[in-house]
């Protein structure tokens, strides 16, 4: 008997369309992130704060060290060697609030100057605030808990409101505007680390503008400062004065360029990456040349960072890269020879990390922090990644014996 | 899983007092029950929790990994159905939905829908109903989605109440192949998962 034409239609027609279409997911397999997640530590940190900062610093009497980060609301952790969430913050377990300059302000920025000069600098405001209050304020990292100062900014004779502020071989670069609303006109400030005072005079040669952008950051590379906001990117010898745009430069005045970060290379003398929107990564020598890391071809690189692992399973020196799309790790050429980036397939996260299956890895970091630790004990030197994130919290990969595995902080 | 398996208790004990609740059939004597049968052009409307036991990963190299404490038992449920093409065949259309947590508490849903060939083995008052559905399923993880094929074999066996109900339970077996090609085709992998489900069977 011949089967009716709906009844063929009704067996079929789900199970090829199932198999058409069994794959939209571009990302990972369910089955194969389930297979492969691990149970997470999660410590005390809200799992949905956006990350402003992170810094370590160092208590010069007794010398102790700390983690200090921003989700708006400042927390510290003492840095340790064999970190136990069931500690407390002293003993290098639980973060805990640290107060700000003034009760109730929250903190959008977050640097330390490194161990040259020795400075934190941070950016309060007030969020109950009707008109924009953005302070910056610098502590010494010898003393806790940390003391704030504040240093005003003006140009002109016009007070100014902090906005961001960024460090490049101990020196301060501070983003802030005059004027409200549409009308603002944004600067910059530069201040040396070892003397931190009122700033009156915008450095010259940044040319901003009145538009706004959260995109701003500094380096220093082959004796060159780096200043870079929204699509713009600069170039001085000098920290205070006469940046322009670097020769060989393509500027381009759209969103769709927009410089997303910037880093100078420790690994790569004098050079400079260049994280931007549609250009993907540029590697800067300085000079003439302006290589693109093509072969990584992220659609939007949103933080990048340089990791030399020293013991532990996988040793040897890694990018950390991540994407709007999702996070990248590429192990750096024993021999770089700094004019091309032979970018090799990731390894870390081969030896059984969770990276790949975290909601770390489709909401990307904002930035990293890695910290090579305190010292080495018998499961080698306990280093730690972190990973700032835009809504998804921080989180930390610390060095194991066997393996490196990405927990909630 | 103490908690899915009190959900479906709980959700189970709203139905009995319904099925319960069922009138005798007027037409029939009360002390002079007549079986009914059914053949071509009879349907059917079935609705069933259960238990989804998640079982183990295959993947194209021959391996199998149990998701042991990967992934927690989920609850079920479905709803579907079924027209008589004989007397003992009956063809229809299923749609069930299943959700288990990960060993970080996200949460897996999947969204079977399947065209379903039962074939029935009559032990009156006993139905032994022989399954196999085809289809697909939506499924979902965090933000992760997929939309693979799924095989879904299995065996029941209801009692017949008087009137038009009936009301037992099944054993079915979910095989869900999550194929990838290219840079993902390492993460092919099959899946499969056990349902254990109480139901319920109406006569329309």
């Amino acid at each position: 008997m011949k089967k009716p034409l709906f009844f063929k239609t009704l067996l079929l027609a789900p199970a090829l369309l199932g198999l058409v279409t069994a794959c939209p997911n571009k990302e990972m397999g369910i089955f194969f992130s389930i297979e492969n997640e691990r149970k997470l530590n999660d410590n005390v940190l809200p799992n949905n704060a956006t990350l402003t900062g992170m810094i370590k610093i160092t208590e010069t009497s007794p010398n102790v060290d700390r983690y200090v980060a921003s989700t708006g609301y400042l927390y510290w952790v003492r840095a340790v060697d064999n970190f136990d969430y069931h500690l407390n913050a002293n003993q290098g377990g639980r973060w805990e609030r640290l107060d700000p300059p003034e009760t109730g302000w929250l903190c959008s920025a977050l640097v330390y100057s490194g161990t040259t000069s020795e400075k934190v600098f941070a950016v309060f405001y007030n969020p109950n605030a009707s008109v924009p209050t953005g302070k910056l304020y610098y502590a010494d990292p010898g003393v806790w808990p940390l003391g704030w100062t504040e240093i005003t900014l003006s140009t002109n004779n016009i007070a100014a409101t902090a906005q961001d502020v960024k460090i490049a071989n101990d020196q301060a670069f501070i983003l802030g505007y005059t004027g409200a609303g549409p009308e603002r006109d944004y600067f910059v400030w530069n201040c040396s680390a070892s003397n931190p005072s009122a700033l009156t005079t915008a450095v010259t040669g940044l040319d901003l503008g009145k538009i706004p952008s959260a995109y701003f950051d500094a380096a220093y590379a082959g004796s060159k400062y780096y200043v870079s906001y929204g699509y713009r990117l600069f170039e001085s010898t000098s920290p205070s004065g006469s940046f322009s745009t670097p020769s060989g430069y393509t500027l381009n005045t759209t969103d769709a360029y927009l410089i997303t970060g910037l880093l100078a290379s420790s690994f790569y003398t004098d050079h400079l990456f260049i994280l931007q929107k549609g250009r993907g990564i540029l590697f800067y020598d300085g000079g003439t040349n302006w290589d693109s890391a093509a072969n990584l071809a992220p659609a939007v690189p949103r933080s990048l960072a340089e990791i030399e692992l020293t013991a532990g399973p996988n040793t040897g020196k890694y990018l950390l890269l991540a994407t709007e799309t999702g996070g990248y790790e590429y192990q750096v050429p024993a021999s770089p020879d700094g004019t091309a980036i032979d970018f090799v397939l990731p390894t870390l996260t081969t030896n059984g990390d969770n990276y790949k299956t975290l909601e770390l890895r489709l909401n990307p970091a904002l930035r990293f922090f890695f910290d090579k630790g305190i010292t080495t004990n018998s499961n080698g030197q306990q280093d730690v990644i972190f990973a700032l994130t835009a809504g998804y919290g921080l989180w930390g990969n610390r060095a194991g014996s066997s393996d490196r595995q990405w927990n909630r902080e | 899983m103490k908690k899915s398996i009190a959900l479906i208790l709980i959700l189970f004990g709203f139905l009995l007092p319904g099925l319960a609740a069922q009138e005798p059939n007027p037409d029939l004597p009360e002390d002079d029950f007549t079986r009914i049968t059914y053949d071509t052009g009879d349907s059917v409307f079935s609705f069933g929790i259960g238990l989804l036991m998640p079982l183990f990963n295959s993947d194209n190299h021959g391996n199998f990994i149990p998701y042991g404490k990967q992934l927690g038992y989920g609850g079920m449920g479905y709803i579907e159905w079924n027209a008589y093409l004989t007397s003992r065949i009956r063809l229809g259309l299923q749609i069930s939905g299943m959700f288990a947590q990960t060993i970080n508490k996200n949460t897996l849903t999947m969204v079977p829908i399947t065209a379903k060939f039962s074939y029935l083995l009559d032990f009156y008052p006993l139905t032994v109903p022989l399954t196999l559905g085809v289809g697909f399923s939506f499924n979902k993880l965090d933000r992760l989605f997929e939309f693979p094929p799924i095989l879904k074999p299995g065996v029941g066996c209801y009692w017949s109440l008087r009137g038009n109900w009936e009301l037992g339970g099944q054993v079915v077996y979910w095989w869900i192949p999550e194929i990838h090609f290219r840079d993902l085709a390492d993460q092919t992998r099959f899946g499969n998962f056990l349902e254990i489900s109480l139901g319920a069977v109406y006569h329309l």
